[in-house]
C-alpha cells in the first residue's frame, strides 16, 4: 500500500527538480560571457520505488517510482580538446612573440628607407670619396668624406645599440614570464587543494575546475606544460614542464630566473638562467636547469630566450645579427685600411711640408680586426682628429718640391672603387635577407597557427559554450514543468481535501 | 555542429579583422604608392630593389664625373684655340718683318711679339676653379719665367733644354757644313778657273756663311744657357769672328776678294783670279773647321757644361704627370693635358720659338734666321691643332659614354620601380573592394549578432 503523501513528496520532487534546472540555467545564462566557463546541467534520474524488492515491484507492475532527484550537475568539457588547444596555444604564442622581436629588429634595419638607411650611407661615403679623387687638396672635400664616414659609423653604432636594447627587453621578459609561470603554479596548486577538498563529498567543483581550466590555458600560453591528473588524487591535476615536475598535487615547485655569471660572449649582457626546483626520490631538495631547446620547447618563454641566445642561422636569435652587423663593420674597416695605409696624408703645418704616411682610416681597437663590433665601430684618432689625415695620394707629397704629387689621387680613386663596387652592399644585403626572409616565414607560420587555434577553439567554445537561445527554450520548458508540477500538486491537495474533509460526512 | 552566440560573435570579430586587415594594407599601398614599405613585405622584390639602387647610386657618381671631365676638356679646347690664335698673329708679323724697313718697324714689332710671348705664359697657367689645368699632379702655378729669362715648367728649365737641342743642331748643321766645303775643296783641284771662280768658289762662300750663322746661333745658346765658361766662349767666338786672322770669317773675307777678281783673260795680269790662290786661302780651313767641331763637342759630351741629360730624364718622368679622373668601374679618362703636350719641348718649345722671334727682331740674333722663322711658326701652329684634335676626340668619347650611362640609368630605374612601386590603378581598385567588402561584411554581421530568441517570444 502506498503513503498516502507519496503524491506530494513526487509533486515536491518535481518542484525542487524544476527549480534547481531554472537556477542552472540562470547561472547558464549569467554566465555566458564569462571567459572559461562551461555550461552545466543537471544529471537527473528518477528515485526508485520504496520498496525491499525492486524487481518484484515491478513484476507486479503496482509500484512507481517517487519522484525526481538531481544526481549531479555535469560540466560540457573533453579533455581531448583542452589538450590539442594547449598545445596549438604554446606553438601559436611562440610564433607570435618571435614575430614581435623580428619585427622590432627590421623596423631597426629599415634599409628602403632613402634617407638613414646604412645602404644610402654607404653610396653618400662612395660620392663623397669621387669628389676626393676629382680633388685631392679641397678641404670641403676632405671634410665631406669625413662626415660621411662619421655618420656611416654613428648609424652602424645606431643600429648595433637598438639591437642590444632590444636584446636587453627581451633578457627581462625572461624573467618577466618566468614570474608569471611561478604565480600561475602556486595558483594550480591551492586551486588543487580546493577541488580535492570539494569533491570529497562526492559533487564536482564545476566553477574551481573552471578557474583551474583558465590557469592551464594560460599557463600553456607561457611554456610548454605537459599535465595528467594526480595518482593519488584524481581531483588534482600535475603539472610538468619538460618532463620536470612543476605542480604536484598540492605543492607548486619553485622555477627561479638568476643572472648569469658570464657575460654573453656578443652583446655583453647578463642572461637569465632557469632553473626549477624538486624533491628526488629520498626527498632532498635537487634543482635542474631549464635550458633552451631542451627542456624549454614552446610558448612565449622559448619565444624570449630563442632571442636571447640562439647565435645560429637556423630560428636566429639578436646575437646571430649582431653578429652580422659586427662582421660587416669588420669588414668594411679592414677592406678600407687596408688601402688607406698605402696612402699619404696630406702635409699641413704640424707636420711641415714633408710627406707623411696614412695610417688607419677606421679605427681598430688593440690592432685586432676580430674586436670591432658595431658599437665600436668609429674612424681613428688621426682622421677625426684632421681631415688632412686622409689619404688621397699614391705617391709622397712634398710641398717644397716642384713637382709635389699634391693632386695624386690614386688611393682617393682606389676607396672609391672599393666603396661603390658592390662588396659591402652584397654583405649587407644579405644580411638584411636573411632578417626579412626569417620574419616572412615566421610571419607565414603564425598564420597558420593561428587558423589552427582559432578552429580548435572553435570546438572547444561549440562543445562548452553557452547558446542563449538554448537557455532561453530550456528556460520556457523549466518554467513549464514547474507550473505543470505545481499544478499537481494542488490537485492531490485538493484531493486530500476531499479526502479529510468531504468523507464520512453524509447527511451533515 | 553546436553553434552559440559567442561562436557567432567571435566569428564575426574575426571575419571582420581579416577584411579591415586588408583594407588597411590597401589603403597602405595607395598612401605611399610602394608596394612594400618595410623589409619584412617582400624578401624577394627587396633584395632586388636593393640591387637596383646600388647601381643607381654608382651610376650618379659616374654621370657626375662625366660632366667634370666635360669641364676640363671644354677649357683646354679654349686655351689651344687662344694658343692657336697668337701663334697665327705671331706668324703674320714676322712675315711682315722680313719686310720690314727700318730698325724703328722691327722694333715696334719686336714689342707687339714679346707682349704675345707673355701672353703664352698666362693661357698656359689658365685655371678651372682652383686647380691649374695644364699642371698634372702638382698644386702649384706650372709655367714662370725666371730671372735670366728661362721658361721653368714644375721646376724644369725649359728654354735650357731648348737651347741644348738648338746647340746640338747647329752643331750638326756646322759638322754637315764642314764635309760638304771639304768635298767641294777637292772639286777645286780638278776644275777650270771660270767654274772655279763662277759656280764652285761661290757655293764654298754660301757654305762658309752658312757654318759661321750656325756657328753664331751655337754661341749665343751657349750664352744663354749659362754656365759656360768666358774664355771658352770667347775662344769660340774668335773662331768665327773677323778679329782673328785665323778665323773663318777671315778665311772667307780673304776668299770673296779672291772672286771678286777678274778671270785671267791669258794676259797675265797682276792681279786676276787663280785657283790655286783659292786654294792656298783654304789650305787651313779643315784645321779651323775641326778645331771648331771638337771644342763645341767638348760642351756639348756628357758632362760637358752643355749636357742636358738630366734635363731630359725629368722631362720624360714629367710627359707621364697628366690628369685624370674616373668614368667608369674600370675607366680612367685623361681630362686635361700637360704643360709639355701644350707647349712642346725642344727646339719647337712655342715660348722658345717666339722669344727667339724677339730676339732676331731686337738684333740679339742673327737677322738671317728670320727668313726660317715663319717655316717654324707653321710647324708649332700645326702642333696645336694635333692638340686641339686630341681633345676633341676625347670630348666625343665622355659624350658617348654620357649618352651610355643615360639609357643605363633609366633601365636601373625601371628595375627598382618593378620592384617598389604599386600599379595605381590596381591599387586603388583594391583599395575599393577592400572597402566594399567591409561594409558588407559589417552589415552582414550586424544582423545576425543582434537576433536572438528572445526577440520572437510574445
Amino acid at each position: 500500500m502506498a503513503s498516502t503523501f507519496r503524491g506530494l513528496e513526487t509533486g515536491k520532487s518535481a518542484l525542487v527538480t524544476a527549480s534547481l534546472n531554472q537556477e542552472v540555467t540562470g547561472q547558464n545564462i549569467a554566465n555566458a560571457n564569462t571567459t572559461g566557463y562551461t555550461r552545466q546541467s543537471t544529471v537527473s534520474s528518477a528515485v526508485k520505488p520504496a520498496g525491499t524488492g525492486y524487481v518484484i515491484s515491478q513484476v507486479y507492475n503496482k509500484m512507481v517510482g517517487q519522484g525526481v532527484q538531481v544526481t549531479d550537475i555535469q560540466q560540457y568539457r573533453s579533455d581531448y580538446l583542452d589538450q590539442q588547444y594547449r598545445s596549438q596555444n604554446s606553438t601559436f604564442n611562440y610564433y607570435e612573440y618571435r614575430q614581435q622581436g623580428l619585427t622590432y629588429l627590421t623596423g631597426v634595419m629599415n634599409e628602403l628607407d632613402d634617407d638613414s638607411s646604412i645602404t644610402s650611407c654607404l653610396s653618400d661615403f662612395s660620392t663623397a670619396l669621387q669628389k676626393l679623387a676629382a680633388d685631392p687638396t679641397s678641404q670641403e672635400c676632405r671634410l665631406n668624406v669625413q662626415q660621411q664616414a662619421s655618420t656611416l659609423t654613428q648609424n652602424v653604432n645606431y643600429i648595433y645599440n637598438q639591437m642590444v636594447d632590444l636584446w636587453n627587453d627581451q633578457n627581462e621578459s625572461v624573467n618577466t614570464v618566468t614570474q608569471n609561470i611561478q604565480s600561475k603554479a602556486d595558483q594550480i596548486a591551492v586551486l588543487n587543494e580546493a577541488i580535492a577538498n570539494y569533491e570529497r563529498s562526492g559533487t564536482t567543483a564545476n566553477d574551481l575546475r573552471d578557474d583551474r581550466n583558465v590557469l592551464l590555458d594560460e599557463l600553456s600560453g607561457l611554456v610548454n606544460v605537459t599535465y595528467s591528473t594526480n595518482a593519488d588524487n584524481s581531483s588534482m591535476v600535475d603539472v610538468q614542464i619538460g618532463g620536470l615536475t612543476l605542480v604536484d598535487g598540492s605543492t607548486a615547485n619553485q622555477i627561479t630566473a638568476t643572472k648569469s655569471g658570464t657575460a654573453d660572449a656578443v652583446t655583453g649582457g647578463y642572461a637569465y638562467e632557469l632553473s626549477l626546483s624538486g624533491k628526488d626520490e629520498d626527498g632532498n631538495p635537487t634543482s635542474t636547469a631549464l635550458e633552451y631547446g631542451n627542456q624549454i620547447t614552446g610558448g612565449e618563454l622559448y619565444a624570449h630566450m630563442e632571442m636571447v641566445s640562439n647565435n645560429t642561422s637556423e630560428n636566429s636569435g639578436i646575437p646571430y645579427y649582431i653578429s652580422q652587423l659586427n662582421a660587416f663593420a669588420q669588414q668594411i674597416a679592414q677592406s678600407v685600411n687596408t688601402i688607406h695605409e698605402q696612402g699619404y696624408a696630406y702635409p699641413t703645418t704640424e707636420n711641415g711640408s714633408t710627406t707623411v704616411k696614412a695610417g688607419n682610416f677606421f679605427d681598430v681597437p688593440d690592432d685586432d680586426y676580430s674586436q670591432i663590433t658595431g658599437g665600436n665601430f668609429s674612424l681613428s684618432a688621426a682622421v677625426k682628429d684632421s681631415v688632412w689625415n686622409i689619404a688621397a695620394s699614391g705617391e709622397p707629397i712634398d710641398l717644397s718640391a716642384s713637382s709635389t704629387n699634391a693632386s695624386n689621387s690614386d688611393i682617393a680613386e682606389q676607396l672609391y672603387e672599393l666603396v661603390s663596387g658592390g662588396t659591402f652592399n652584397s654583405t649587407l644585403n644579405t644580411f638584411v635577407g636573411s632578417l626579412s626572409i626569417a620574419s616572412d616565414t615566421t610571419k607565414g607560420l603564425l598564420n597558420t597557427s593561428q587558423s589552427m587555434l582559432s578552429s580548435v577553439s572553435t570546438q572547444r567554445t561549440s562543445l562548452s559554450g553557452v547558446s542563449l537561445d538554448e537557455e532561453t527554450t530550456n528556460l520556457i520548458m523549466f518554467q513549464q514543468s514547474y507550473s505543470v508540477a505545481s499544478r499537481m500538486v494542488t490537485t492531490i491537495d485538493e484531493m486530500l481535501n476531499t479526502l479529510i474533509n468531504s468523507t464520512g460526512r453524509v447527511g451533515l | 555542429m553546436r553553434i552559440t552566440n559567442s561562436m557567432m560573435a567571435d566569428q564575426f570579430l574575426r571575419d571582420a579583422n581579416a577584411s579591415l586587415n586588408r583594407l588597411s594594407q590597401a589603403q597602405n599601398v595607395v598612401d605611399s604608392t610602394k608596394k612594400i614599405s618595410g623589409i619584412a613585405d617582400d624578401p624577394l622584390a627587396t633584395l632586388s630593389s636593393l640591387k637596383a639602387r646600388n647601381k643607381l647610386s654608382t651610376l650618379a657618381d659616374y654621370q657626375d664625373s662625366v660632366s667634370t671631365a666635360g669641364s676640363y676638356l671644354t677649357e683646354n679646347e679654349n686655351a689651344a684655340d687662344s694658343l692657336n690664335q697668337v701663334v697665327q698673329s705671331v706668324y703674320q708679323l714676322m712675315i711682315s718683318a722680313g719686310s720690314a724697313k727700318t730698325d724703328k718697324d722691327k722694333s715696334t714689332i719686336a714689342d707687339e711679339v714679346s707682349n704675345l710671348r707673355d701672353e703664352v705664359i698666362s693661357i698656359a697657367n689658365s685655371t678651372l676653379g682652383t686647380n691649374y689645368l695644364f699642371s698634372g699632379d702638382s698644386t702649384k702655378q706650372p709655367f714662370s719665367v725666371n730671372g735670366t729669362g728661362h721658361l721653368i715648367y714644375n721646376g724644369i728649365d725649359l728654354t735650357k733644354d731648348s737651347l741644348g737641342k738648338e746647340f746640338t743642331n747647329s752643331l750638326t748643321g756646322i759638322t754637315n757644313d764642314a764635309a760638304t766645303t771639304g768635298d767641294l775643296i777637292t772639286e777645286l783641284g780638278s776644275v777650270s778657273d771660270y767654274d772655279a771662280k763662277n759656280s764652285v768658289c761661290p757655293k764654298i762662300i754660301d757654305q762658309l756663311d752658312d757654318m759661321i750663322a750656325k756657328a753664331n746661333t751655337a754661341i749665343q745658346a751657349a750664352t744663354k744657357f749659362g754656365g759656360v765658361d768666358s774664355t771658352t766662349l770667347q775662344s769660340l767666338q774668335d773662331m768665327v769672328s773677323s778679329d782673328s786672322s785665323t778665323s773663318l770669317v777671315s778665311l772667307k773675307e780673304s776668299l770673296e776678294s779672291e772672286v771678286s777678281k777678274d778671270l785671267d783673260t791669258g794676259g797675265g795680269e797682276a792681279n786676276s783670279f787663280s785657283t790655286s790662290n783659292c786654294q792656298t786661302i783654304l789650305s787651313n780651313f779643315s784645321t779651323q773647321a775641326s778645331d771648331l767641331t771638337s771644342a763645341m763637342g767638348v760642351l756639348n759630351a756628357s758632362g760637358g757644361a752643355l749636357d742636358i741629360s738630366d734635363i731630359e730624364s725629368a722631362l720624360s718622368e714629367e710627359a707621364g704627370n697628366v690628369k685624370e679622373l674616373q668614368i667608369g668601374s674600370t675607366q680612367s679618362i685623361q681630362v686635361s693635358a700637360n704643360g709639355l703636350e701644350l707647349l712642346g719641348t725642344g727646339t719647337s718649345n712655342i715660348y722658345y720659338m717666339l722669344d727667339k722671334c724677339v730676339n732676331i727682331l731686337n738684333g740679339d740674333l742673327d737677322s738671317s734666321l728670320l727668313s726660317e722663322m715663319p717655316a717654324e711658326l707653321q710647324t708649332a701652329q700645326s702642333n696645336v691643332l694635333s692638340l686641339e684634335t686630341k681633345i676633341g676626340t676625347l670630348q666625343n668619347r665622355i659624350s658617348m659614354i654620357s649618352d651610355r650611362y643615360t639609357s643605363t640609368k633609366s633601365t636601373y630605374t625601371e628595375m627598382k620601380s618593378d620592384a617598389e612601386d604599386a600599379d595605381m590603378a590596381e591599387a586603388i581598385v583594391n583599395l575599393t573592394s577592400a572597402k566594399t567588402v567591409y561594409d558588407a561584411a559589417l552589415a552582414a554581421g550586424s544582423k545576425i549578432v543582434q537576433t536572438s530568441l528572445v526577440d520572437f517570444l510574445k
